[in-house]
């Protein structure tokens, strides 16, 4: 079993969340390793806290700009910056973690013309949130039924005379296959089986909004063979639960959680192993969370510094570190996302951002100390917490890594950061502190994970 | 197949180095940062999506095109007549014009055996040269590799405009620099009055790193590179006005005095299953303006005559419309090399709209001849261990 320690604990937080505080850091600690896991993959609030509701995060309270037809629809900020400031303050982070994952997997951008506007992004993100720790199946069926997902891949025009290929081909390739587990011939069959859909109309708490329509006039009534299977008329949902029945469907998701979540080159016994845990529990993705960070090789030392955030994580994870949720922090948080390579519901294409080494080309890395330089100023120009508080501060290089949710800092930055505060000239708290929350953001220490 | 010791020394033995002149016309506020400006220049220039060839390179008098797409299909009046019965789609007009001037070389019906319909897949087999997958560096990559005397400067490859680094710059031993705005590329804490001592604590991260695979590694390396660049980009820089378009910072950076070569852009959006004139009109008139921005910032800095581009995309589109007025994911393309060194005209053979695969283009030429005669007429360096086949050429550029 996984050893007790802060630092595993601090690991777990960097992978499963967007770090752990140094409070979360002592609680856990305290409650070991395995009840973190488990509050975390079962959604339960951190440190034993009542569930708590959010006024400001409910979409009704949301601004409304955009004039679409005669509808006011939020503007694509609006919907960015309560998405950030849900992971910057959330008490379930790996919800938000997973809400994040599955929006890079299933990755839909922001196109109004395309029926994929504010209302339509925001259904799909609450869809992704609300099975973030629920079964997979279930998210697959509900997908073949999302609005953005089958405008983006032109489901809405996958007509019975007239097949669209795009989601059948996206659905297999990229969604729960992968490549080279089914034919071109499937894909064509499986395009005739999505058929059937249309646009409608459905009034939502915000407002009217697009949804998919099932029309059972309109589905092909044809024979079709999908995996060999048939000949017989495979409707949309048959066709679902037909690819998730292929052995390569459990395979595909418990690579890319080990990718997301361990290491990019997993052998292929631990694949084969959160495999069986996908199959055994019925799809279930706490299951699979579960066995991934109890997993030997998520737990072993040489697992740490393994992966690269992406921008979200590592802004979402400095702005939480130092407590900054006020929607002027949260909106300089979307624009140092931006800088980074990353445009929350604006994917780079329908296979998603990049992962790992992807992210660190010269202009993502510029981004990130450029984005830690502003942190790191806004922090000691206006801490965040009550006037009769101190501003949080550390005295030693270890000290800002445990603020920053980083246990163990690599002797090469220590001794960078303690090369700066031995030969600065100016050394008031300020000057001091401010250069060492911009070294330890911009350290490899806090972009690895 | 050769290992990786036998690959480099079979580029050393077989490569000429390329030509260098002295100093770009911003040589003289790039003081240290200087180098030689290379004199060849290539642009890629990537059709994002899978741009349909056929409504690009348009057989508007063949037959079976009319019968084909009685949609999507152009007519006489929607293209640019030039030889052999082929029109250019009118939103092309300065390419229409270079072609007009012997300045563009159109490559018909390019591909691989076994088309692959995914994306990233056929993106991923074009941008490694490499249908069996034996490469995954890009097709540039292995040219940077292959090329690579100190002489060199810092930066020989930008890509631009781009999320993240595109595969055909991958290389084994080169970062290449991805940047939105020059103005950008700049550290925002340089006025402070600690800024010095800062830097030095940031690449003090990388103290005593080994090469060891690691992320953390890979990391400091690519904090290093970035140093790298922002100082020699800034210094070359310095004293650029305004906001350039990436085809301009491509060309902006070719003349920085840096050493670049090599550029790469994209413009997206040619994933037309649905809609397709108008969708495909409007992303054609962006490429065209990207070349015409890129040539004419080229000729502002003296670099005209030293400069190619040539265009790619995922791969062609079905041969007959779909109904939504749009095309579905095909096989090969017609590839286009322009610029003054270029051979203009039409190259290859033809598509044959009366013998299709599934609905689809045969190719009937591969991809790999279109890279081996550029990267022999266009770089100057023997291809073949680049390629790891020696490709038969066709004349592109003289």
């Amino acid at each position: 079993m996984p050893g007790d320690d802060r630092t595993l604990i601090a690991h777990l937080f960097r992978r499963a969340g967007f770090g752990a505080r140094p409070a979360e850091l002592d609680y856990y600690t305290r409650a070991g390793y395995s009840k973190a896991v488990q509050d975390l993959v079962s959604g339960t609030p951190l440190m034993g806290a009542e569930p708590s509701f959010d006024e400001a995060l409910d979409p009704i309270n949301i601004p409304v700009q955009n004039l679409r037809g005669r509808v006011l629809v939020p503007a694509l900020n609006d919907i960015q910056t309560a998405w950030l400031h849900r992971m910057v303050t959330t008490s379930t982070p790996l919800v938000e973690r997973m809400t994040l994952f599955l929006h890079d997997h299933w990755a839909t951008a922001y196109r109004p013309g395309d029926n994929i506007d504010t209302p339509e992004l925001t259904a799909q993100n609450n869809l992704f949130r609300a099975n973030a720790l629920g079964s997979w199946k279930t998210l697959c069926h509900a997908m073949i039924e999302d609005v953005a997902l089958s405008c983006w891949l032109d489901n809405n025009v996958n007509m019975m005379r007239h097949p669209n290929e795009n989601l059948a081909r996206e659905f297999m390739e990229l969604f729960t296959l992968g490549p080279g587990n089914y034919t071109e011939y499937d894909i064509r069959e499986a395009a005739r089986a999505l058929t059937g859909y249309e646009i409608g109309y459905r009034l939502d708490l915000t407002g009217p909004r697009n949804v998919m329509v099932f029309k059972a006039a309109n589905h092909d009534k044809g024979d079709m063979i999908i995996f060999g299977m048939g000949p017989k008329n495979f409707m949309p949902h048959e066709f679902v639960d037909t690819a998730l029945m292929q052995d390569a469907a459990p395979l595909f998701l418990a690579r890319k959680l080990i990718e997301t979540f361990v290491t990019p080159t997993p052998t292929a016994s631990f694949v084969a192993r959160i495999s069986r845990e996908l199959v055994s529990s019925g799809w279930q993705l706490p299951a699979a969370l579960t066995a991934i960070f109890n997993s030997a090789e998520f737990t072993s030392p040489s697992a740490r510094a393994g992966l690269v955030k992406s921008p979200a994580e590592f802004v979402a994870g400095g702005l939480r570190a130092l407590s900054r949720a006020s929607g002027d922090d949260i909106q300089r948080g979307i624009s140092w996302m931006q800088r980074a390579g990353q445009v929350l519901y604006d994917p780079p294409n329908v296979g998603g951002w990049p992962v790992n080494d992807g992210w660190i080309g010269a202009g993502g890395i510029l981004a990130r100390y450029n984005a830690a330089v502003a942190l790191a100023d806004l922090h000691v120009a206006q801490a965040p917490l009550l006037p009769t508080e101190p501003r949080l501060r550390a005295t030693t290089p270890d000290g800002w890594g445990d603020i920053f949710g980083v246990t163990e800092l690599a002797p090469e930055t220590r001794s960078a950061m303690e090369g700066y505060v031995r030969d600065a000239k100016d050394k008031t708290d300020n000057a001091i502190d401010a250069a060492m929350i911009t070294l330890l953001v911009s350290s490899p220490d806090f972009s690895l994970a | 197949m050769m290992n990786r010791r036998e690959f480099l020394k079979a580029i050393t033995l077989a490569s000429a180095a390329p030509l260098w002149v002295r100093l770009g016309p911003l040589a003289g506020s790039a003081a240290d940062a200087a180098v030689a400006t290379p004199d060849r220049m290539l642009l890629v220039l990537w059709l994002n999506g899978g741009n349909d060839g056929l409504n690009t390179v348009v057989p508007y008098l063949n037959a079976d095109y009319k019968r084909l797409r009685p949609t999507v299909g152009l007519k006489a009046d929607e293209v640019n007549p030039i030889d052999g019965g082929f029109g250019l789609h009118k939103a092309l007009k300065r390419v229409y014009s270079m072609y007009q001037q012997n300045q563009v070389a159109i490559v018909h019906n390019v591909g691989y055996s076994k088309p692959n319909y995914s994306h990233f897949e056929s993106t991923y087999i074009w941008e490694t040269a490499s249908p069996e997958q034996r490469f995954h560096t890009g097709w540039l990559g292995r040219y940077l590799d292959a090329t690579d005397p100190a002489s060199h400067g810092p930066v020989r490859a930008v890509a631009v405009g781009m999320d993240q680094l595109p595969r055909t710059l991958i290389s084994e031993r080169y970062g290449a620099t991805a940047l939105n705005r020059l103005s950008d590329f700049s550290f925002t804490d340089d006025a402070k009055p600690d800024a010095a001592l800062r830097r030095r604590a940031f690449k003090a991260f990388g103290n005593g790193a080994g090469a060891d695979g690691s992320m953390r590694a890979k990391f400091v390396e690519a904090q290093a590179e970035t140093v790298t660049a922002v100082e020699a980009i800034s210094g070359a820089t310095k004293g650029i006005k305004g906001s350039l378009t990436p085809a301009q910072t491509v060309a902006t950076m070719f003349g920085a005095g840096v050493g670049t070569e090599i550029g790469f852009i994209q413009i997206s959006g040619f994933d037309t299953h649905t809609s397709q004139r108008s969708a495909q009109s409007n992303q054609l008139a962006q490429v065209d303006k990207a070349i015409g921005e890129f040539f004419d910032k080229a000729a502002t800095l003296g670099l005209s005559d030293r400069a190619t581009v040539m265009t790619f995309s995922d791969f062609g589109r079905r041969v007959g419309d779909n109904a939504s007025g749009g095309t579905d994911h095909g096989s090969s393309e017609p590839i286009l090399v322009m610029g003054p060194r270029v051979r203009g005209g039409l190259h290859g053979t033809a598509p044959d709209l009366k013998d299709l695969q599934d609905g689809n283009l045969k190719p009937s030429m591969n991809l790999g001849s279109v890279y081996a005669s550029v990267i022999a007429d266009g770089l100057g360096v023997d291809p073949t261990p680049i390629l790891g086949a020696d490709y038969p050429r066709l004349s592109l550029i003289g």
